[in-house]
């Protein structure tokens, strides 16, 4: 026979149904004998009615609306910079391409443009690498602009 | 997109606990919305979002009560009162009996006092579990504690609150 001091240490998780079904019965078994345990378990059931009646201030419709509206905003703000950054790289990568190949230009004018082009795309990659690197400990990533 | 008002409107009365101030636990709800709709693919499918939710919203409530109190640790604070001059209970319930309707009211308002003289951390996991409905599960991840602590801090608070609440009937 299960003592009343360890049935009530389980009693709130009885009341939550977060036992098992062997632990439930044991208590349920216990329960239908002793009325001290089972008045402590309709007090924490009429507390648990009780907290669920209570109010706290809830948020408009307009809070709401604006709060949703804000997300939609950001979605497809995402979408259109990815679009936008890429369109671009494609463009001056073709562009770059075709210059190289033109060879109305001189050659020194060629790899001269294709240097300043190079060196762009490394500095980009370079501080693209060191973002990436530091985002896990960035403090501020979760800051809102 | 839906499933994610419906947690941040519930998830508006916890910042709100945390925070008792509307426009910051609005400030806090909208962080969080935003961070958990950006890593939204994380969620495994079919997995209840509010404990997650509740988490992020926690940590976003935390950081604004941090920023609020340069100086100042932050810790949590749970407010239990109706705020915002709103009634103690929820409507519901009260079909005409006026009598039935006053002793429930005073009742509730018992409980708030009683709720008020809980430690942070009693009064938190009580309202996370019987307030906002988080089964064991969820109120560990929300909390970043073990299940099994979850069962024996809840069952604390509960004799705690009970204790309070017969205190006040004598």
């Amino acid at each position: 026979m299960s003592t009343c001091e360890t049935i009530k240490e389980r009693l709130s998780a009885y009341l939550d149904g977060e036992l098992t079904q062997q632990e439930s019965q044991r208590i349920g078994v216990h329960i239908a004998d002793c009325p001290t345990c089972g008045e402590l378990l309709d007090d924490f059931r009429r507390m648990r009615a009780d907290l669920k009646q209570l109010t706290w201030p809830e948020a408009d419709d307009d809070q709401w609306s604006s709060v949703m509206a804000g997300l939609a905003t950001k979605s497809t703000r995402g979408v259109g910079w990815l679009l936008w950054g890429g369109g671009l790289a494609v463009l001056a990568g073709y562009a770059a391409y075709q210059f190289v190949r033109d060879f109305t230009f001189a050659s020194v004018e060629r790899v001269g443009v294709l240097a300043l082009i190079l060196g762009a795309v490394l500095l980009f990659v370079s501080v693209l690498i060191e973002r990436i690197n530091k985002y896990p400990t960035d403090k501020y990533k979760d800051i809102e602009k | 997109m839906r499933m994610l008002e419906t947690v941040g409107k519930r998830g508006f009365a916890y910042a709100w606990q945390i925070l008792r101030n509307r426009d910051d636990a609005l400030d806090a709800v909208q962080t969080a919305v935003a961070a958990v709709w950006q890593h939204r693919r994380k969620l495994e499918p079919g997995r209840d979002p509010r404990g997650w939710f509740y988490r992020v919203l926690r940590n976003k409530c935390i950081d604004a009560m941090r920023s609020r109190r340069t100086h100042q640790t932050a810790s949590l604070s749970f407010d239990v009162s109706a705020g915002d001059g709103q009634r103690t209970g929820r409507g519901d319930g009260e079909s005409g009996d006026p009598s039935a309707a006053l002793d429930r009211e005073q009742r509730l308002r018992q409980l708030r006092a009683a709720l008020a003289e809980l430690s942070d951390e009693m009064r938190e996991i009580v309202l996370l579990r019987d307030y906002h409905d988080l089964p064991y599960a969820e109120i560990a991840q929300v909390l970043d504690i073990p299940q099994g602590t979850v069962m024996s801090r809840l069952h604390r608070a509960r004799s705690a609150l009970r204790e309070r609440l017969l205190a006040r009937e004598v």
